[in-house]
């Protein structure tokens, strides 16, 4: 940068001021090339606030005719590169030529961390059971508020605006990947594959997107198409202590030859056990591209096959008494079994996908279809125990508080024995488990077993875009998109442990799961339930978008209709009617609209205001209160209903650049699915909690601003401010199998309306809601450069039990009452909010180029000082009455106590990267 | 080469090493580069087949024990008051006490082995659920006596952890972890426990936690018709033999069997043998221990 600008400065002064006073216009050229010094094709070069666009004339040249004696500010912008913009740029007296070297989108030789660095936030997504929330931030982009979000927030599980990932829509190759069972975008159906995905445009927040309509957060369009990659070999190879403890990746992109280009890519990732104990790590994928395009090169078509396997363990919420026990990176789910470490909650996850896209790019108009094809699997296993104990070694009865809080008087001597047990035997004993079952070969039942509950779906896809540029200011686009989801839900036999076979009956209430099959089932059996479910998404948009000098706009709608119906593959004896063959068929249709408003005061300063309004389907999974028993609706669902609103004020000085915001949105028909053991003031048992017709409030602001200090040194500064709230008092239920054999039943109908829940002005559990962030990077003339990050996070809420908020909280229990319960203390049932944190984050590295082969070495360091801090907590619901409330509380440990996620500790993640050009690939001259 | 100071020393290598990258990249052929990919493999290959080491050895579930202690041994230590043992001591022990059917919650009742002469019990009192599971009736145990309580009181030998009532000691319920850790299985085979086969006034408290059969027992007539238990009570039903001798039977109101109806016919029963104030009673594993018995 600093040689080219030299360069440019000499020429001014040699060229420019002979011809200066003869000519009004000059024609200036200008050839763009990487960091290999192979051209940069299909670039665009404007001059800001003027209608001068430059012509391509290929091989990486591009000229332009400008007016003399005027400053200009020069934008460049190519797919692949990251964007530059010269200030303060007068037009050469002398037709000349200008040579500038653009980065590309990912290179780590720059300022902002990378692609692989964000990668590393994969910690934060292992150290949850489920898929990422914040996947969709593992991008580079020039933001920086959204770089902060992504590599220095997501370990405390930051959510911007406080929004669930499901509003961040995700395409690749035109396809949305976000599931349709939860809304969330999978980051791991294209894990290991990120030197093809490296290509992403990405909009955030209410914002126009290119390629859909997009989501209320965000939107990321993943273009895996070889002929917009860097072409060469790409070897990567990666050392670290978080999920996974190496990571191999080798990939190689062909360049265009005959209009055919290819690239393929393959990976493999490990750990024997990941940051926390027994959550070992296995995960290897494969992709392969082909692209051609015409001979005109109006006709492109691309074909994209790709396969991912995830296999890790997982680990669990501890309570405050087993984080003192036995440390942060305890681990429940795991032990020994003939020496070796096993895990018994084991996570996997498997699919492959192929993709096809044909285009026909007018100069005006193009029209491209995309379909796809992808089977997919999700299987989890777990232990299951029939009439034995339970084999969790932090089960209550387990712990010292189950001896503190005993209901016949504490026993501090036995309490210190458990602790001391507890220590000496902190995980499961597999070969225990063995033992009990070789004891039990007589029994019809075996105590302990292996099950998975697995999820296998099928999704096609079709989607047809049309884009239109009826003139210069002015585009219009949209699409039709259809997809179809049938999936496979069932519970399957997955080991044995050294039994037989196994009763398929439901051990607390003894009824059979299975009246039309075997009774005892086999190894790899369906076992417990059965049950598919056929999903039929359509969907409609439209959009139209202005682009002048003084103000942009867009205008977008879209539509959708989603069905849905259950069918059973097992009749079970509690819902002998409702549980075999097709159910109902239920319906959503939905819209949104979304526009926006850009004002460009002028270069530097630009105003934005963006709205959304409309509706959107429930989530397929909150469709059904128990789809594996019976085919019944959860009662009075909604469409969700959204209004949101947000104003971008940017800011691009020569020295300071950045974006401020303000948000505001209000969600309605928001609900909620749990599923746990449940001690009510009206009986105890098993239950589905639902909760519907939540109102939340968003509203906050949120800021990214960069200040050059020098041209090596520079300043970040980001943060948000939020404050995201229930802002109702939602209707709560509760569903139960009406077990004859249960001691205190709560209804024999099933259901239980416990009328509102009093959430008003309490906190969403999503994340901190203040966050901070304050870096410094250094970029040396040599190519290394170094950041460090200071972060400051708080304002992070404990998820509530929302049956404490209920009426039947208080009230006298109907089993066992004592008429005491007027004299019992209210409990301070206020939000919990967890400790504020300050992480600090450094990262490094240097890269080498020889004769364009690079190689490049970075170490990045999370968490420097080693900081313990808790990223999440929910309140445990079982006692859900003020009686045993107290009593649990009244001795200060409780056994069923918050849980807490803890954040990993200092984690390092070192990384080698090579990158070598393919050897017939010709170097333009300068 | 001289070196006048750490930090041209620094220099120094860092430069060689960054001309030695350099030097590489430079020669970076076919060749090298297979190379380059052999050492690569190999590392791969090192990271994803070397095997952890065992963090832990397997403990051993099956061993015959030294350092024993015998029944009359205990039951001497105890005397009269609350006994804590303090070195690695050995009980070997018969299983003969089974909760499969919902009996003995709380307790495994042990038994001293058949080469005793006068064969004593024990009770160890726990909150372990599920002891048919791994210590089911007749498997051969050593119990850990180190730091466990034991006491002898008017149900008989009885070991475990304590509590604190008003400042007195007694035998609690040992923590499940804690009795697992003790308790190793021998490796002997499970066997069928004989029963000691007993009459009414012959009973005495050396009896007391051991196995016995009592022939020709007819129930209290008043009880013809009720169930063994009622729900969540303990429940005791009256016995008499031929001599008029009375026991009680004691069956959980948390059985499986509890709604089973009493047997009316004369039957043989055989159970652990205990007792409550002054009257004996006996406890069934199941409704297998309640034969008939003809007179």
């Amino acid at each position: 940068m600093y040689c080219v600008k030299v360069i440019f400065r000499v020429l001014l002064c040699l060229v420019v001021f002979p011809v200066f006073a003869l000519q009004t216009h000059q024609k200036l050229e200008i050839t763009l090339q990487d960091h290999f010094g192979f051209p940069i094709e299909g670039a665009l070069l404007s001059i800001q606030d003027t209608a001068y666009v430059a012509q391509e004339q290929g091989d990486g040249l591009y000229s332009f005719i400008l007016p003399i004696n005027s400053t200009y500010t020069l934008i460049i912008q190519a797919q692949g590169y990251v964007p530059k913009t010269l200030d303060h740029f007068h037009a050469p007296l002398d037709a000349s030529r200008l040579l500038l070297v653009l980065r590309a989108v990912g290179d780590p030789s720059g300022m902002s961390p990378t692609q692989d660095a964000f990668l590393m936030s994969e910690t934060a997504v292992a150290a949850l059971s489920d898929d990422a929330p914040t996947g969709f931030l593992l991008q580079a982009t020039r933001d920086v508020f959204v770089a902060s979000a992504a590599f220095d927030f997501s370990p405390a599980f930051f959510k911007p605006k406080g929004l669930d990932s499901k509003y961040s829509k995700v395409f690749l190759g035109g396809i949305e990947m976000n599931s349709l069972a939860h809304g969330r975008p999978q980051w791991s159906d294209w894990g290991g594959l990120n030197s093809l995905t490296r290509n992403q445009e990405y909009a955030h927040g209410i914002q126009s997107s290119a390629t859909d309509f997009g989501g209320l957060l965000g939107t990321t369009a993943i273009d895996v198409r070889p002929s917009l990659q860097r072409p060469g070999l790409h070897f990567s190879s990666s050392l670290s202590n978080r999920s996974y403890a190496f990571r191999e990746m080798l990939s190689y992109v062909s360049p265009q030859k005959k209009g055919f280009s290819y690239s393929l890519a393959a990976s493999l990732r490990g750990a024997k056990r990941g940051y926390m104990q027994g959550t070992p790590y296995k995960a290897y994928s494969a992709m392969g591209n082909l692209e051609y395009h015409g001979p005109s090169g109006v006709q492109q078509t691309h074909l994209s096959v790709f396969y991912t396997y995830n296999r890790r363990g997982r680990s669990a919420a501890l309570s405050p008494e087993v984080l003192r026990l036995l440390g942060n990176e305890y681990n429940p789910y795991w032990g020994y079994y003939k020496g070796q470490q096993r895990a018994s909650r084991n996570k996997t996850l498997a699919q492959y996908m192929a993709i096809l896209n044909h285009r026909y790019q007018g100069e005006d108009f193009s029209l491209s279809m995309a379909l796809s094809y992808k089977s997919a699997k999700d299987h989890r296993s777990r232990l299951a125990y029939f009439n034995a104990p339970n084999p969790s070694p932090i089960y209550y009865k387990n712990l010292p508080s189950y001896y503190i809080n005993s209901t016949i008087g504490a026993n501090f001597y036995s309490s210190q024995t458990a602790a001391q047990a507890l220590l000496n035997a902190p995980q499961i004993s597999w070969d225990a488990l063995y033992k009990a079952n070789e004891n039990s070969s007589s029994l019809l039942q075996l105590p302990y077993m292996e099950s998975g509950d697995q999820t296998q779906e099928q999704q096609w896809s079709g989607v047809l875009r049309w884009f239109w540029k009826p003139s210069e200011a002015h585009e219009l686009d949209g699409a039709f998109s259809i997809r179809g989801n049938p999936s496979h839900y069932f519970g399957q036999i997955l080991d044995l442990l050294g039994g037989e076979g196994q009763r398929d009956i439901d051990p607390f209430s003894q009824t059979r799961n299975d009246l039309q099959g075997p009774l005892v089932k086999k190894l790899g059996d369906y076992f417990g339930y059965h049950y598919s479910l056929r999903t039929l998404e359509k969907r409609i948009y439209v959009q139209w978008r202005r682009r002048g000098r003084l103000w942009d706009a867009f205008a977008s709608l879209t539509a959708q209709n989603l069905i849905s119906s259950r069918r059973g593959h097992m009749q079970n004896e509690r819902y002998i009617d409702s549980s075999l063959d097709h159910g109902t068929q239920k319906s959503f249709s939905s819209q949104q609209l979304k526009m926006g408003l850009t004002y460009k005061f002028n270069g530097t300063h630009w105003l934005s205001f963006s709205a959304l309004h409309g509706t959107s389907a429930p989530v397929i999974s909150q469709w059904y209160v128990n789809p594996r028993d019976q085919d019944l609706f959860s009662p009075n669902l909604q469409r969700e209903g959204i209004s949101f609103i947000e104003t971008n004020y940017h800011l691009r000085a020569p020295r300071l650049m950045g974006r401020f915001n303000l948000f505001y949105g209000q969600f309605t028909n928001q609900n909620s699915l749990r599923f746990f053991f449940a001690e009510t003031a009206l009986g105890s048992d098993f239950v589905q909690e639902w909760v519907q017709g939540m109102q939340t409030t968003h509203k906050g602001v949120e800021f990214g601003f960069n200040y050059k200090i020098s041209s090596a040194v520079q300043l970040n500064f980001s943060g948000s401010v939020g404050s995201y709230q229930w802002s109702n008092q939602p209707e709560l239920s509760l569903f139960f199998d009406p077990d004859p054999l249960e001691p205190e039943p709560i209804d024999p109908s099933g259901r239980l309306d416990l009328g509102k829940v009093q959430l008003e002005n309490n906190h969403l559990p999503q994340g901190p809601a203040r966050a901070f962030s304050l870096g410094v990077s250094y970029r040396d003339p040599k190519y290394w450069w170094l950041t460090m990050s200071f972060n400051s996070l708080g304002l992070s809420y404990v998820g509530p039990s929302y049956l404490r908020h209920t009426p039947q909280f208080t009230q006298e229990p109907v089993y066992e009452p004592t008429s005491l319960n007027d004299l019992e203390p209210l409990p301070d049932l206020r939000q919990k909010t967890l400790p504020n944190v300050i992480l600090v984050n450094l990262v490094g590295g240097k890269s080498w180029l020889k004769k364009g082969r690079y190689i490049s070495v970075f170490l990045s360091v999370n968490n420097l000082l080693d900081t313990y801090y808790r990223t999440g907590g929910y309140e445990q619901g079982r006692k859900a009455f003020l009686e045993a409330f107290n009593e649990d509380q009244r001795s200060g440990t409780p056994s069923f106590d918050t849980k807490y996620w803890q954040g990993s500790g200092r984690t390092f993640f070192l990384n080698l990267m090579l990158s070598l050009p393919p050897t017939n690939l010709k170097k333009s001259r300068k | 080469m001289k070196y006048v100071n750490d930090l041209s020393l620094r220099k120094h290598l860092s430069s060689q090493i960054e001309s030695f990258i350099l030097a590489a990249i430079y020669h970076f052929n076919l060749r090298t580069l297979k190379c380059w990919f052999l050492c690569w493999g190999c590392w791969v290959f090192f990271l994803v087949s070397c095997t952890s080491h065992n963090e832990k050895s397997l403990q051993d579930i099956c061993s015959n024990k030294l350092d024993t202690i015998s029944f009359q041994s205990l039951r001497d230590s105890v005397q009269n008051e609350l006994y804590r043992f303090k070195t690695e001591l050995y009980l070997p022990a018969y299983v003969i006490s089974s909760d499969q059917f919902g009996q003995f919650y709380g307790r495994l009742v042990l038994e001293e082995p058949i080469t005793a002469k006068t064969i004593l019990g024990a009770v160890l009192e726990t909150d372990m659920t599920g002891t048919s599971l791994w210590y089911p009736s007749g498997q051969k145990v050593y119990v850990n006596l180190k730091g466990l309580y034991a006491d002898h009181k008017t149900t008989g030998l009885s070991i475990g952890s304590v509590f604190a009532s008003f400042g007195n000691l007694s035998i609690g319920r040992l923590p499940a972890l804690s009795a697992q850790a003790r308790l190793s299985l021998s490796c002997d085979p499970i066997i069928q426990i004989p029963p000691k086969a007993r009459l009414l006034d012959k009973l005495s408290d050396l009896d007391l936690q051991t196995l016995v059969s009592i022939d020709s027992l007819q129930l209290d007539s008043n009880l013809a018709g009720q169930s063994f238990a009622v729900y969540e009570e303990d429940s005791f039903r009256a016995f008499y033999d031929t001599k008029g001798e009375k026991i009680m039977l004691r069956v959980s109101g948390y059985s499986d069997f509890r709604d089973a109806l009493l047997p009316t016919d004369w039957v043989r029963i055989t159970g652990i043998l205990g007792k409550k104030r002054s009257q004996y009673h006996i406890e069934i594993r199941g409704l297998q221990d309640v034969a008939p018995y003809g007179m």
